[in-house]
Order: structure tokens, then sequence, then C-alpha cells
């Protein structure tokens, strides 16, 4: 309360994770910064083992331990930095002001509870709910997101959930906790499109009422399109590319944004040969001198092998990490 | 145009309900989950058989029906010329040998604690020991097939990226010749740019080799680009089976024709199609008539009250609803 109300709610500033692993050291988040307003979602998109997961797990410092660490930078929270604060005092951030939904739901569900008892818990720490009102709400929370029975289902134990189901109790634990931050990393990967088309529909009416601010990771574009304002686009454990979301898909800039795009499938179209980016990005642990992506960009010019390109602004607030924008 | 092909294996009447667990203390017991509630298909030899449909349908369940991990409630599988019911030991590990599996998950289905030239011999190790001496041989040659490099044998799951692993555990799932690879959810965690390679590398592989997919897949672009015919399920059981153009062009079941509309990429400001409304069935206890008259936008009378049964509306082209 009392920030001003156009103030971003979450900030994050040159973050850096690193993993220390028999291998060496492996920048894969270097120096990440977006900031995230109220009632705002912020699509975070791009190459598999780019960093996304790993960004998501640092802001709660839920970073995979001792594997990695933060090593650097600020994730601010109506302007306090996490990363200053002390275990406990963590603690009182995650779930309620800030929730998680993990990307692999089995890891994120217990599987010696019932489903039932995870939301329930969730809705008893942060809402203080008890007895019948609690099966009310967590039902409720179900059939909004449409699993079927959910008064009885409730009774499940993980393994009884088809996957997209534990996908949706996972959502449904997040939600729980009637946090003003979501970080929601892959929620949608085991729906279909009508439950998850039905799935967006029950997150934008919590955010238009409660002013959420979500950071929406997915590789799935039509998602995108239907749930985002901006998009952040990610390789090689840096944002290469920001911009308003169809302005991103009508002129993307950045090379591996062009290439990301048009490795798109169209449902409406017959396909002979999909068109994917050609090579591998660097290894984490051998980071490229220059750009990261120089080696297999089509229009790297000799600078792009030897420097990495500087963080350019652009019109209308968008932003390319790219050698072609500088003159 | 389409060659019919030699059927290598057919799914009769395939049942799976799943009693109800212990539930919660101040609930009434409750009716069995239909899962998969009377399925029938034919996959072809070479042919990738796609399934697509809501989640918690019975997809999974069905492709762990084929592959041994769960027994039918009722009905039967045939596989070229025997009864999986019946099967001799002989026969059983036939099938076994003949049926691979590539699950969604490239993080978690591979043991993190072997290296991968272990992961991709495990299945020769355990059904064809005989062989043994050629396995260096065997898993370069798979590494290879995949497009990943021989010298990436020594190396554990953790060290390669997700569409790498995915390639690892294609190998493995090739490391027998199968005849058929179940493919449930095998590129939806990955970035769009992996999964056309991954998508690629399929097709490449059904060429050269000629086995069959079963493809399970939520993203109905990855389907039409994979799969010959494909079946839509819903609630249990298959409501619409076509070829794969047919079945994308010109869709006849509603439910299909939902997941059709949903599944379009938006325009700059054009609105998203309505959200399917209407409760959501339970799969213990299905509505009396069509499973999907609950949430139909087409349904009428007798929808209400009478199954429809399936027929064939166009050749090839099986639905079950009362509108034609
Ligand atoms: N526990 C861990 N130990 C070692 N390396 C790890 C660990 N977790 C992640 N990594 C590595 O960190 C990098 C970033 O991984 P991350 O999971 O953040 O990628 P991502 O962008 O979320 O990818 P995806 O789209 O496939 O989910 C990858 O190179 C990955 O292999
Ligand atoms: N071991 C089990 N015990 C009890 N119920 C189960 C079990 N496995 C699956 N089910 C139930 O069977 C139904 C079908 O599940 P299945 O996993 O086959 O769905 P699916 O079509 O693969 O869904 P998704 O697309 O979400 O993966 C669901 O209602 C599920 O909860
Ligand atoms: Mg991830
Ligand atoms: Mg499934």
């Amino acid at each position: 309360m009392g920030e001003a109300p156009t103030g971003p709610v979450l900030e994050v500033k040159d973050l850096r994770t690193h993993l220390f692993t028999s291998r060496g050291v492996g920048r894969a988040v270097d120096g990440v910064s977006f900031a995230l307003r109220r009632g705002e979602t912020l699509g975070l998109v791009g190459e598999s083992g780019s960093g996304k997961s790993l960004t998501c797990l640092s802001l709660l410092r839920l970073n995979p331990q001792p594997a990695s660490r933060i090593v650097g930078g600020a994730v601010l929270y109506e302007g306090t930095d996490l990363l200053a604060k002390t275990d406990e005092e963590m603690r009182r951030y995650r779930g309620k002001r800030i929730a998680l939904v993990l990307q692999d739901p089995m890891t994120a569900l217990n599987p010696v509870f019932t489903v039932g008892n995870q939301i329930f818990e969730a809705i008893r720490l942060h809402q203080g709910a008890r007895g019948s009102r609690l099966r009310k709400i967590a039902a409720e929370m179900m059939r909004l997101l449409r699993i079927p029975d959910p008064e009885q289902r409730l009774g499940d134990y993980p393994h009884q959930f088809s996957g997209g189901m534990r996908q949706r109790a996972v959502g449904a634990i997040a939600l729980s906790g009637k946090p003003s931050v979501l970080i929601a990393d892959e929620p949608t990967t085991a729906l279909d499109v009508t439950i998850q088309a039905a799935y967006l529909e029950v997150l934008k009416e919590i955010q238009r009422r409660e002013r959420l601010a979500i950071l929406f990771v997915t590789h799935d574009f039509a998602v995108v399109a239907r749930m985002c304002d901006r998009v952040a686009v990610m390789y090689a454990g840096k944002i290469v590319e920001t911009a308003d979301t169809w302005r991103l898909f009508d002129d993307p800039r950045h090379p591996y944004t062009v290439a990301l795009l048009r490795s798109v499938p169209d449902v409406e179209a017959r396909i002979e040969r999909l068109y994917a980016i050609e090579g591998q990005p660097p290894s984490v642990f051998e980071p490229a001198k220059g750009c990261a992506f120089a080696a297999r960009c089509p229009h790297a010019e000799a600078r792009c092998h030897d420097e990495p390109p500087p963080d350019v602004p652009l019109e209308g607030g968008r932003a390319v990490r790219c050698w072609l924008f500088v003159r | 145009m389409t060659t019919a092909r030699a059927p290598l294996i057919e799914a009769r009447n395939l049942r799976k309900y799943f009693r109800a667990g212990v539930g919660l203390p101040f609930l009434a017991p409750r009716a069995p989950v239909r899962a998969v509630d009377d399925v029938s298909f034919v996959i072809g030899a070479g042919e990738t058989f796609g399934i697509v449909g809501e989640s918690g349908c019975g997809k999974s369940t069905t492709a762990k029906l084929l592959l041994l991990l769960e027994r039918p409630t009722a009905g039967t599988i045939h596989f070229q010329d025997f009864d999986i019911a019946v099967a001799t030991k002989d026969e059983l590990r036939r099938y076994r040998a003949s049926v691979q599996a590539v699950f969604q998950d490239p993080w978690s289905s591979l043991n993190p604690r072997m290296r991968v030239r272990r992961i991709i011999a495990e299945p020769i190790l355990l059904n064809e020991p005989h062989r043994k001496k050629e396995i260096p041989g065997v898993v370069a040659d798979l590494l290879r097939q995949v497009g990943l490099e021989e010298t990436m044998a020594g190396n554990f799951p953790h060290e390669f990226s997700g569409g790498q692993r995915q390639r690892v555990a294609i190998a493995r799932a090739l490391a027998l010749r199968p005849q058929l690879i179940v493919l449930d959810e095998p590129v939806s965690a990955l970035d769009v740019s992996i999964r056309a390679q991954i998508m690629n590398l399929l097709k490449e592989i059904q060429d050269r080799f000629g086995m069959s997919f079963l493809l399970i897949a939520h993203n109905l672009a990855t389907v039409r680009y994979l799969a010959h015919r494909v079946a839509v399920m819903y609630l249990g059981q298959i409501v619409e089976q076509a070829e794969a153009e047919e079945l994308f062009t010109r869709p006849l079941h509603p439910y299909t024709q939902a997941l059709i509309a949903a599944a379009r990429l938006l325009r700059p400001g054009e609105e998203p199609p309505p959200v399917l409304s209407g409760d959501i069935p339970s799969p213990s206890a299905p509505p009396p008539g069509c499973r999907f008259s609950t949430r139909c936008p087409k349904a009428f009378g007798r929808c209400f009250s009478e199954a429809p049964a399936p027929r064939e509306l166009a050749p090839g082209h099986r639905a079950a609803c009362h509108l034609y």
C-alpha cells in the first residue's frame, strides 16, 4: 500500500545466478533486468536452457543449491531488495506476496498428501480460512480451473491426477495465497487449448480484480498473444529483446526473435518441413566472447563475434541487445 | 490416395476404470473414474496415429494400456497375429521390445545417475542381453541417427539441454528397432525452434525405418504436421476419427470444431473465441446421452438422452454426433 500506483511492484536489476559444478562456473542467468507493474503481464520466452526457470526461482531465492548461487543484482519488491533479506524474512514473501508456479508439477506437489490437503494448507496459511469454508474455497478454485468433481477429487493423491490436472492443482495452490505478484513458469504446457483458454480467462479475471502482476514463462506464442502485454525474449542467460506483444510479433528486431517466430508452426496450414534454427546455443560453461547468438546469426559481423552487444533502447519503450542497432 | 496400411496394432473396446481412492472421510464412497471407456482404434504399420483431446480425457491412460503399464478393465489389444491378454511369454517379450515410449519431460525421464551410453543401451541389456558386445557400436550409431555426437556417450543427462535430452530419449526408444513408439507429449517442454528440430527428426526416422507412432499432443499444429490419422477423445471416448488433413479442414464434431477454433493464433485486437461454457462432466458419472452435451453449443433434445454411436460420415471419417 501507499506506493505510487504506476510504479513497478517488482523490479529486477542485473540479476546474475551462476552454476557451480564440476565442469566449472556457468553463467546461466547473466544480467537480467526487467520491471513488472501492477495489473500487467510480462511474457518471458526463449531458448530451452536459456535460464528462464532459474530466473524465476532466483526471484524467490529458491534456486537449486549448492548447484547455483545468486552472485549479483537486486530483486526489488515494492522497493525493498529481497536479496538482502534473511531467510526468515524471505519466507513471509513467498506464496503470500509473490507466488510461484513451478514448471514441473510433480516437484511442486507432495506425493504423500492429497491434492486437497495441499490446497487447504495454502488457503489456511494465506487467507486464514478454517473448516468447511476451507473446503468450499478449495473446491471453488478447482471448479474455476475446470477440474471435474472438485469436491470428490480433493481427496485424490497427485498420481491419481492426469498431467494437466496436476498442473492446474499447482496453479490453484499458487492463486490461493492471493499474491500481488504471480511468477508462472509454463503453467499451461500440459493443457489442451480449450482448458487452457478457460485457465487464462480465470487468471485475467483475478488479475483485473486484484491488479495482479504476472511474469508468464511460456513457449507457446498463442498463449503470449492472449495473455501478455509485453514480452521479453531470453537467449543464453540474457534478455535480448523486450517489446509490446504485438510490436514484437509484427516487427521483431533481434535476429534470434526473428528466427524463433519463424519456427512457430501454424495449425491452419499444411507444412511439409518445419523451419528450425541451425546449430546449438553456446554451453553455459563456455560463453561466447561476443554475442551469444553470433555463431547462428545470418547477419553477424566481425564485432558480433568479438564483443558483447549493448542493450539498445528503441522507440515505443522497446529494447534490443544487438550490434545491428548501434549506429 | 492413401494406400491401405497393414494393421500393426488394434485396440478393441478398451476400458480402464480406476477404483476411487479413500477420498475424504466426510464424503460418500464414489464411483470409479472411467478413464478409458470403450475405445477402439487401429494403428497401421508405418503410420502416425495422433490422439488429441481435453486434459484428463484418458489419452495417457490409453498409452499406458498399450505399453502394458496398466491392465485394461475390459477390451483387447491385438498385435500382429496375437492377443496380448492370452499371449505366451515369448510373444509378450517380443511385444515389449517392439513397443517403446518417449515421454514429455526430458528433465525427469532420464536417470540422472546414468551416463548416456548406459541409458541408451539399457533396453538392449534388458531385452537382448546376448547383444552385449555390439553395444558400443550400436550406441554410437544411435547417437548419430538422432543428431548427437558419439563423444557425448560419456555425458550425464544434466549436461544436456532440453532438446538434446529429448534426442537421447528418442535414441533409447530406437535401440531395439521397435515397430511402435508411443510419444506422449514429446515436444511440449521444448522451445519452438528445438521443437521443430525434433519433429523433423521424428519424420526422418519414420521415413528411414518405417515404424509406427502413437502421438499424443496438445499442440494441434504438432499433430497436424506429424500425424497421418487423428482421433479426438472426449471424456474417455473417441468422438471423431479421420485422416489428419480431413480432420483439420472439415471437423464434424462440435468438440473438434471448438478445439481447432481455440488453437488459432490471434491477430492484434482480435477477440479470442468464447471459452466452452457449461459443466465439466464427471468421468465417474458421465452425463446420459452424448458426453459432450453439457457444453455443446449445438445440443438439442435427443443429445441429452441418447448416446450417439460413431458412424462413418465420409470415407475414413467417423464421428459420434446426432447432428449428422
Ligand atoms: N540443478 C541444476 N544443476 C546444474 N545445471 C542446472 C541446474 N538447473 C538448471 N541448470 C542449467 O541452467 C541452465 C538454465 O536452465 P533453466 O532451467 O533456467 O532453462 P529454461 O530457460 O527454463 O529452459 P526450458 O525452456 O527448457 O525450461 C541450463 O543450462 C540448465 O542445464
Ligand atoms: N492411477 C490412477 N488412479 C486413479 N485415477 C487415475 C489414475 N491415472 C489416471 N487417472 C484418472 O483418469 C483420467 C484420465 O487420465 P489421463 O492421465 O489418461 O488423462 P490425459 O488425457 O492424459 O490428460 P492430460 O492431457 O491432462 O495428461 C483422469 O480423470 C485421471 O485423474
Ligand atoms: Mg524452464
Ligand atoms: Mg496425459
